[in-house]
């Protein structure tokens, strides 16, 4: 069933970005609402069934969904740095260039054509160094240089990726590329766009640029989280015929993913400022989705980047609410609690795990690894919450109250992604992956024991002490290598090498 | 190393310590002067030396101070007698020849301060040894340093790491000093330069070096100084204890040639022209036009006080016609609400310091470990908790509870957020409401704040009072002081036989500013960046209290039976003043209580409606929601603009609109006998005005070294301060935005202006007794003019003596001259 009035809806949210373009931040952030809203409009007919086309340009429930988070957040972002970038010469600039990132956004999302796709691709890398230069101009080369550099890459492996599947298969519509018909060329083509994937999401080891662009103003930041980096699982979930349905697609989205996330995870923990953990927890999150993709979970790795970027956008704006909420912190009452953390977590995992169940139970849907994962995780949640909840409060009543919201946020979250799954899944044709779900659950291990040997005491030292200072060194803010130095004094100049010195002289233990 | 070397090396890294001031945390921001270790010199050296060790500005450029001069701030008058205070023999300067006609030498020297070449900016001229190693061959040594300072310091403040044994320390930073070969005598000067490279950092660890007393500064020097070891190898050491060649000033000719072009003189004068100019050093130049700006700015506020006082109608209302005695903190902002509310009614208002006096620790009912509510310049002498007053038990309680479910809530968040695992189903379940709620918050702010209040309980604010801060640890006596204190204000002068309105309103203030991680910068300073409600609440229980009175009665400051004294909160952002514990106020006050509720409303609309006209808000009511904006980064002004500091009755400043620009401090010089009280204003609430004016003012001339710039790209590091970005050098001062708007200065850097009217004796004797007040007035980081009677003219305190305020009246018919001529 096509629909007139929702083709009219996906063009208009086509358009209405490059014309918030040429407006004043103040009508652009307004316009790229309306974007927004039609964008809402044109998902929720995608998702009751209808097909959402307009030439080479198509909605679906996931693809609408992703324009939804584009426009979305474009709007609020926009619509806060009109008073955040108040005085600041930069703030049309951020307005022209950000409206610009969201066009491309939408048309990454909903383009049903791998060359034009390609094209958004390269335009959104180009527009996404523009915006990490907007700002202060001290350091503007500095914090985007190496955003450069990785989509200089990112560009390459997409766009020779892409003409390797055009050449193979002499097919460049999304819809028509058969995995199976692509022959000997699909593990090179699936490998370059993994690599063209992984650089625009920031994961190992192209993963640099992300934290290095944290000079940039906070809205950029915001907009970067919450638009930019999910560009490449949103490759990587509509090109998956010849990505991760391929061996290599899959086990390299995968490995990357993996080791990534950890790395990120472990980074993150030695990170003391506010946007420095942000960046590198968007690392691990990304990472996560790669793994997603990798063991084919696209639904699972879509609805991820959704509702992460919608999340990091707003944890980036309000960046700086957490002096108000240690402050906060000292005028509670202490934590009365007399039983510990691990017994209430086993009271906690079983309510949550029956909610989950229940809510899957409810919704109808195949228990499949597309929505165990998630349900595994929001069990988790829910019972790390109500720990958290019933250590400061005491009696059963709060208590009971807390592990009853707890199971009822549970069972909300499992029942909406069961939800859309089910409405996703039957409006968009998904395969299946090659590689095993159950593979994703070392990476759980792997994440639990970094938390866990980050808490235990090093003696100076150790093996775990250095192993720990690395980690910390590898998420400094470090310069770009040879940026500003000129080659004579590179070949002479000793600071080129990493420095020797005991940086971190003393004991890395916690106290 | 033998011990005297290890003592002096220790000494030298406590004298290089003072390059830069102590930084508070963020959660409770003071105000202090970034170079308040230079204060031992006079002002113009300090900002001198500071340019050669920071590469900083002390003084607005002469580009924008020809703005100041173009929009009228300045005139061309002040700027002419500006002239002749610094070049006193200008008139006697021989004529030049231009174009074949005599040119007064000062009109020459007045053009080339309107219209001379500017100088170059400044730029650090104390340098590190790989600091000039790197400038010899465009090398990234000091990058690298800084790299791996940085990250140390963020790694001790976030409790990641433990320093080093201290005496092991200091020897290594002693072999490292002789491997760059800086000699003994240097070597204080040298660690000053590793500083004055990171003063953000430095600037934390001095606070907590004074704070728990661990010696992190120098363990930060001897990393500095091994990484710069590290880095150097053989590629220099120390050469010379000068500083480089600075970059020269405008040269006499260039500056010439601009006159020439301005005056439209040709080439051929041009000699003429430059011999004159020779007598005027280029950089003095800046130094008069901010003499002229700051005799602009408090010029009339001077003359509108000896003004007011000539035509005195002085009509001392007797207390018993007012409605209320307002006392209100000294802070600039209480000025609008102040005048505002004489204006209403019969109001009698009074400056105190916000904290009224009580040097306390309080922890409020909810529990948890409570705040300092005192200057910092003070230790908390006692802690006070609350605790639910007598049969509202169950209602606090029930308070307690409340609390205990919203941390709660922050604990099963933090759970969650910091568990392994869970953050990836977080992200994704928290997602799906965290968009929407930003894009409320975003697009209606209001709206979103009043959803979130009545979620949260707020809003409803109870009428009943539930708790009070328990004082039985402290003695009656002590609490007698501490209210006479405030009865010495001049509320209770004895010509009025001690007699007081029927109510007494104190009133703390405090703000609220969502999203900014220095929200308490702008709340109350004198209660140490806190809310000053509960003081004015501990202060009015105590004088409330029937034993404190019949103390007081004995001491001959009696509190009379009709009298009541009420606490109050003023938020700032929104000029909203809340009456606290008010039901507890005898039945026959109700009426007065309905009456001060009205007038303050209206007083508080005016002087919200005045602040919107400033701060280019719409309307009072888009101001007022600001402070609930998360993405407004100027919530209020906080206490920009502030020059000037009044000492003194009210009736000096009474009739006049001080525009939120001068600290009020009530003093009766006739209830004064021995001095004591003007001398305690003068040492403990002058000296933090001036904290807070020298914060304000290198703020606004040099926003990237002694203020934090752009609040776009802050990025908060725990509790310790902002970072600018993902790393390098903390922050320290006040953002751009709270000092500059675009091209607009919303704080005009003028030093503070102390005006006493007191008897110039005591404060020769203030000055004698206390060594830090007498650098700052002889050292001229305060001007302080005093006068000991109404109908007298000022006249201001130097180095030498007192001096006539009006020096420059004599020169200013010749200034008029001088100006007319050109």
């Amino acid at each position: 069933m096509k629909s007139d009035a929702s083709t009219l809806l996906l063009a208009a949210t086509l358009v209405l970005p490059l014309l918030a373009a040429v407006l004043p931040i103040r009508l652009a952030g307004r316009t790229i609402a309306v974007a927004a809203l039609l964008a809402g409009l044109a998902t929720l007919d995608a998702l009751s069934g209808s097909t959402v086309e307009a030439g080479t340009f198509a909605i679906t429930g996931l693809t609408g969904l992703f324009a939804l988070l584009v426009t979305g957040m474009g709007a609020t972002v926009l619509s806060f740095a009109t008073r955040a970038l108040r005085d600041e010469p930069y703030q049309q600039r951020f307005a022209t260039v950000g409206s610009l990132l969201v066009a491309s956004g939408v048309v990454l999302a909903t383009a049903t054509d791998l060359a034009l796709l390609i094209a958004a691709w390269v335009a959104t890398s180009a527009l996404t160094v523009a915006l990490i230069r907007t700002g202060p101009g001290a350091g503007s080369t500095e914090r985007s240089i190496r955003a450069r550099r990785s989509f200089w890459i990112s560009d390459a492996a997409v766009i020779v990726g892409g003409a390797v599947i055009i050449g193979a298969t002499g097919q460049s519509g999304l819809g028509q590329i058969d995995g199976s018909s692509i022959g000997a060329w699909g593990p090179l083509a699936a490998i370059l766009l993994v690599i063209g994937a992984a650089t625009r999401s920031a994961t190992v080891p192209f993963h640099r640029w992300l934290p290095d662009s944290l000079g940039a103003p906070t809205p950029s930041s915001a907009l970067l989280h919450a638009g930019v980096v999910n560009g490449g699982a949103m490759l990587l979930i509509k090109a998956a015929p010849v990505s991760t349905d391929l061996r290599a697609g899959a086990i390299l989205a995968l490995a990357l993913g993996a080791v990534s996330c950890v790395f990120a995870e472990a980074v993150m923990l030695t990170r003391a400022d506010v946007k420095g953990r942000l960046a590198w927890s968007t690392i691990a999150q990304m990472s996560f989705t790669l793994v997603l993709c990798g063991v084919g979970l696209p639904l699972a790795a879509g609805l991820h980047l959704v509702a992460h970027g919608l999340y990091k956008g707003n944890l980036f704006l309000g960046s700086g609410s957490g002096v108000r909420a240690l402050v906060r912190g000292r005028t509670a009452p202490p934590p009365i609690s007399r039983l510990d953390g691990r017994t209430l977590g086993l009271l906690a995992l079983p309510a949550m795990a029956v909610a989950a169940v229940l809510a899957v139970r409810m919704s109808g849907a195949e228990f499949t690894a597309n929505l165990a994962i998630p349900a595994f995780l929001a069990t988790v949640t829910g019972a790390a919450a109500a720990t958290g909840w019933m250590r400061r409060t005491h009696g059963f009543a709060p208590r009971a109250a807390g592990l009853a919201a707890a199971s009822l946020l549970v069972w909300g979250f499992v029942a909406l992604t069961a939800a859309l799954k089910v409405r996703i899944g039957t409006t968009t044709s998904l395969s299946d992956g090659i590689l095993h779900p159950a593979l994703i659950v070392p990476l759980f291990v792997a994440l639990v024991a970094v938390a866990i040997a980050r808490n235990r005491v090093r003696p100076a030292g150790s093996v775990q002490d250095r192993l720990w200072k690395a980690i910390r060194q590898a998420g400094q803010p470090t310069r770009p290598r040879g940026q500003l130095l000129s080659s004579r004094a590179r070949a002479t100049d000793p600071s080129t090498k990493p420095l020797a010195i005991p940086a971190l002289s003393g004991s890395l233990t916690r106290s | 190393m033998s011990s005297i070397t290890h003592f002096r090396l220790r000494d030298d890294i406590d004298a290089a310590a003072a390059v830069v001031a102590p930084s508070w945390p963020l959660s409770s921001v003071i105000a202090v002067n970034p170079l308040s270790g230079f204060e031992g010199q006079p002002y113009r050296q300090a900002i001198d030396r500071a340019e050669l060790l920071f590469g900083s500005r002390g003084h607005l450029t002469l580009a924008e101070y020809r703005r100041a001069l173009g929009a009228g701030r300045i005139t061309t008058e002040g700027l002419g007698e500006a002239l002749l205070r610094a070049v006193p023999d200008v008139e006697a300067l021989a004529p030049v020849s231009i174009g074949g006609q005599d040119v007064d030498a000062a009109e020459v020297l007045l053009a080339d301060l309107v219209g001379g070449a500017d100088d170059p900016a400044p730029q650090r001229s104390l340098l590190t040894v790989a600091e000039e190693a790197d400038q010899a061959d465009g090398g990234q040594r000091v990058r690298t340093i800084d790299l791996a300072c940085a990250e140390w310091c963020a790694a001790l403040a976030s409790g990641d790491l433990q320093l080093g044994d201290a005496d092991e320390l200091l020897a290594q930073l002693y072999d490292d000093l002789d491997r760059l070969r800086v000699p003994a005598y240097a070597q204080r000067r040298y660690l000053e330069r590793h500083i004055a490279a990171m003063a953000g950092w430095a600037s934390h660890l001095r606070w907590r070096d004074q704070t728990d007393g661990t010696r992190s500064l120098a363990a930060f020097l001897a990393l500095r100084v091994r990484a710069e070891v590290s880095v150097l190898s053989d590629a220099g050491w120390f050469q010379s204890d000068g500083p480089l060649p600075r970059p020269a000033a405008a040269s006499l000719r260039e500056r010439a040639a601009a006159v020439a072009l301005y005056l439209g003189a040709g080439d051929g004068d041009l000699d003429a022209i430059a011999a004159t100019l020779g007598r005027l050093p280029a950089r003095d130049r800046a130094q008069i036009w901010h003499d002229a700006y700051e005799r602009a700015v408090h010029g009339p506020l001077v003359a509108a006080i000896e003004a007011g006082s000539a035509n005195s109608t002085t009509s001392t209302t007797a207390p018993s016609d007012v409605l209320a005695q307002v006392i209100c903190c000294i802070d600039v902002r209480s000025e609008g609400l102040r005048r505002n509310l004489e204006q209403v009614g019969a109001y009698e208002t009074h400056g105190y310091a916000g904290f009224f006096g009580l040097p306390l620790h309080l922890v409020p009912l909810t529990g948890g470990s409570g705040t300092d509510q005192c200057p910092v310049l003070l230790t908390p002498s006692d802690t006070l908790c609350e605790v639910s007053r007598p049969g509202a038990e169950a209602t606090a309680q029930r308070q307690i509870e409340r609390r205990r479910l919203t941390a709660a809530s922050d604990d099963a968040w933090r759970a969650a957020k910091y568990h392994p695992v869970a953050p990836l189903a977080l992200a994704e379940g928290a997602g799906w409401l965290a968009g929407p709620l930003a894009a409320m918050r975003t697009a209606m702010p209001s709206a979103t704040a009043w959803i979130a209040d009545r979620l949260m309980g707020r809003g409803r604010s109870s009428q009943r009072s539930i708790a009070e801060f328990d004082r039985t640890s402290l003695s009656i006596e002590q609490q007698a002081t501490w209210v006479g204190g405030m009865l010495n204000l001049g509320l209770a002068s004895p010509q009025r036989d001690g007699e007081l309105a029927p109510l007494v309103v104190l009133c703390g203030h405090t703000s609220r500013d969502d999203n900014n991680p220095a929200e308490s910068g702008l709340a109350c300073g004198a209660c140490a960046g806190h809310a000053g409600g509960s003081n004015a609440r501990v202060a009015a229980a105590m004088a409330n209290d029937p034993e404190v009175r019949a103390i007081l009665a004995e001491r001959g400051t009696p509190i009379g039976d009709g009298t009541w004294f009420l606490a109050a909160e003023h938020d700032t952002s929104t000029d909203r003043v809340q009456l606290l514990d008010a039901d507890l106020a005898p039945a026959g006050h109700a009426g007065h209580l309905r009456q001060l509720c009205e007038d303050l409303q209206v007083a508080g609309d005016a002087s919200a409606h005045e602040r919107a006209t400033t701060l280019g808000a719409g309307s009072v009511r888009q101001l007022r929601a600001r402070g609930r904006d998360w993405a407004e980064p100027v919530a209020e002004l906080g206490l920009a603009g502030n020059h000037a500091f009044v000492i003194g009755p009210r009736q000096l400043t009474q009739r006049l609109n001080l525009d939120r620009r001068v600290f009020l401090h009530s003093y009766e010089p006739d209830d004064d006998i021995d001095g004591a009280t003007l001398g305690a204003i003068l040492t403990a609430p002058l000296v933090v005005a001036q904290w807070i004016n020298a914060q304000y003012n290198f703020s606004a001339t040099d926003p990237e070294i002694f203020g934090s710039g752009s609040k776009a790209v802050h990025n908060p590091i725990g509790d310790i301060g902002v970072l600018s970005g993902p790393g390098g050098d903390l922050r320290r001062g006040l953002a751009l935005q709270s000092v500059r708007a675009g091209e607009e200065l919303l704080h005009e850097p003028v030093r503070l202006l102390a005006v006493v009217e007191g008897s110039p004796h005591h404060i020769d004797a203030a000055i004698d007794g206390s060594e830090t007040l007498r650098q700052l007035i002889e050292n001229d980081w305060i001007s302080l003019v005093a006068r000991s009677n109404a109908g007298e003219r000022f006249s201001r305190r130097t180095a030498e003596g007192w001096v006539p305020w009006h020096s420059g009246e004599t020169r200013s018919q010749a200034a008029q001259e001088l100006v007319h001529a050109s």
